[in-house]
């Protein structure tokens, strides 16, 4: 999985490129070539939808996820990693809401033949691209319940 | 309505509970929204809301945070903040207390190329401390001035707040960012009053610099800024110019900083890419967050709660500006509790419509909010940016010596609110001026 994650960091990177050279393209063509173009925003709003959440996963591997910690971080150590075995759970269970919600949107996609209205690019693969981020998100979270359930789970000569 | 209060007081619990329990805040508001429009209208019906989602992330407006966020992180990761220290402290340090202003002002400039307010503070922390103990400048003083420093980092432009305040609200990005400027140099002024007069009554407090920086040292140390400098005037220029929307101005600013970095600061390929996964983390971070705010904003609109919120406030028969006092006192509160980012993304789809209904502007509004959620952060007993200011004071400073000190910034902020309440202009003359 981290290797997977580091790939996906590296997908990101690319993609924070290519809003970055989109939205310049639109910018120098306009300001000194006299020529705009009417599909730049879509382009870059399309690579930042696959860019939020394909590196989603490498952010919670990283505990870089914001969140409101202080009640936890006073828990005696058997507590906390009960607490976060649950909410790693419960945060799997809602990922994976979201990624069936997404697939409905996906289905409905295909189905239409969905494009941008000036790019006219097809809207379905940016967000199948999305949506894998959000499967490795909640595969990642799966992974954080099973190491807090070990931990919660471990008997006590153990830890020390 | 009973019934309504009654639903209120459980979607409120239900975050509480979520948010208490050290779930990842995106969880928090996803999974009350969910949870919420599951009760109300069936699990079917969740499953159907894919596009709200999907419309979050194809956001046109949240593109300009991957733009100024990577402008940021590689003015960070390059030290271009060490750079910002020297030129204040050689312009400033001489001046009553001016080494503690110095640390004020560096902090207003750092809001333009640091992502946050919490690095912002942490890197000028560390460069000024070892200053201030040198001098032996007063804990009590400098400390408060640090925590002050926070909530003007935020305001001034590009500030990845007005960001996610525009896109939460349908607020215009770019008056926004023109609306930070008065406010932010008011409580600049402010506050380096408040401590010269201070210094003035007992010089102590902030004892002079050794010696006097020569007028070549000044200007040796603004061309070293110049690049920051040069990068700020061509965003905020381009958008007042009309060379580019503020959405554009963001690649610009990160296409700016890039050359800055390669011409000034020679070629590190690693310190680009400790730029560009430090931009990943926060980015997707901040994206995440709003997948879940905007389920959670839903279950509101959905419930009919924004509606019975309104009929909360507008119903107390009180002026209009209790009912703000009222919103900033909540949102104090809550910002004992809770991150800037939450606080923003819980606070704006319950707070909009009592302001809209109380006839106050969404750009005046947003600029309270953010100065508001940031002085919330200095407030105890969680306040993130205490701990970020006694993470790099020097051993045995308490939490609440530091509140203490910033006491008298955070009433200086409530004057500024007060003021901007009552002359609203304060805020909406320089974006007005920018669109005529």
């Amino acid at each position: 999985m981290k290797t997977i994650n580091e790939l996906m960091l590296k997908v990101t990177y690319l993609l924070i490129i290519g809003i970055v050279v989109v939205i310049m393209w639109e910018v120098i063509g306009r300001s000194f070539f006299h020529a705009p173009t009417s599909w730049y925003l879509e382009v870059a709003s399309l690579l930042g939808a696959c860019s939020a959440t394909l590196a989603a996963a490498y952010v919670l591997q990283e505990e870089a996820h914001l969140g409101v910690d202080f009640i936890i971080d006073r828990l005696p150590p058997k507590w906390r990693d009960g607490s976060l075995f649950v909410t790693s759970v419960f945060g799997l269970i809602i990922t994976l809401i979201i990624v069936v919600m997404l697939s409905k949107e996906i289905g409905w996609s295909l189905k239409q033949h969905r494009v941008t209205d000036n790019a006219i690019l097809p809207i379905s693969p940016f967000q199948i691209a999305s949506t894998l981020g959000l499967v490795l998100l909640a595969i990642q979270f799966g992974i954080r319940a099973r190491k807090h359930y070990v931990l919660w789970r471990r008997p006590p000569q153990q830890s020390n | 309505m009973e019934g309504m209060a009654w639903q209120l007081i459980l979607v409120l619990l239900l975050l509480a509970v979520f948010l208490l329990s050290g779930m990842p805040l995106a969880i928090s508001l996803g999974g009350t929204g969910i949870v919420g429009i599951m009760i109300l209208k069936g699990p079917a019906y969740v499953f159907n809301l894919g596009f709200v989602v999907w419309e979050t992330m194809f956001s046109w407006s949240l593109i300009a945070i991957i733009g100024f966020v990577l402008m940021g992180c590689i003015f960070s990761e390059f030290g271009f903040g060490k750079d910002i220290y020297d030129f204040v402290y050689k312009w400033l340090g001489h001046l009553p207390g001016g080494t503690v202003i110095s640390s004020i002002v560096m902090c207003a400039l750092f809001g333009f190329i640091c992502a946050s307010a919490m690095a912002g503070i942490s890197t000028v922390g560390k460069l000024a401390v070892p200053e201030m103990e040198r001098l032996k400048v007063s804990r009590k003083l400098y400390s408060g001035a640090f925590a002050f420093g926070g909530t003007l980092s935020a305001i001034i432009p590009p500030s990845i707040w007005m960001i996610i305040y525009c896109g939460l609200s349908e607020a215009s990005l770019g008056h926004m960012f023109f609306a930070g400027i008065v406010p932010g140099f008011l409580l600049v002024i402010l506050g380096s009053i408040y401590i010269s007069l201070r210094v003035m009554a007992n010089p102590k407090l902030s004892p002079p610099p050794p010696r006097k920086y020569t007028a070549k040292e000044k200007f040796e140390a603004l061309l070293k800024i110049s690049p920051a400098i040069i990068t700020f005037l061509v965003v905020l220029g381009g958008i007042y110019r009309g060379f580019f929307s503020a959405i554009e101005a963001s690649a610009v600013g990160a296409v700016m900083a890039f050359l800055c970095a390669l011409v000034f600061k020679g070629r590190s390929f690693s310190v680009f890419k400790g730029a560009f996964k430090s931009t990943v983390k926060i980015c997707v971070m901040i994206y995440v967050i709003l997948i879940g705010a905007m389920l959670f904003s839903h279950l509101i609109f959905l419930s009919g709660l924004k509606e019975f919120i309104v009929s909360i406030f507008t119903g107390l028969n009180v002026p209009n500006m209790v009912v703000y006092l009222m919103i900033l006192a909540i949102i104090t509160i809550l910002g004992c509790l809770m991150d800037v980012l939450a606080l923003l993304v819980i606070c704006v789809p319950i707070f909009m419509p009592i302001v809209e209904a109380i006839g106050i502007d969404p750009i005046l509004f947003g600029i309270i909010m953010i100065i508001q959620c940031e002085l919330a952060e200095v407030t105890p007993p969680v306040g993130l940016n205490l701990f970020i200011i006694k993470g790099v004071l020097p051993p045995g400073t308490t939490l609440g010596s530091i509140a203490v000190s910033a006491f008298p910034f955070v009433v200086i902020s409530w004057i500024i609110f007060i003021m901007m309440y009552l002359w609203p202009q304060i805020a909406l003359w320089l974006p007005s001026f920018i669109t005529r």
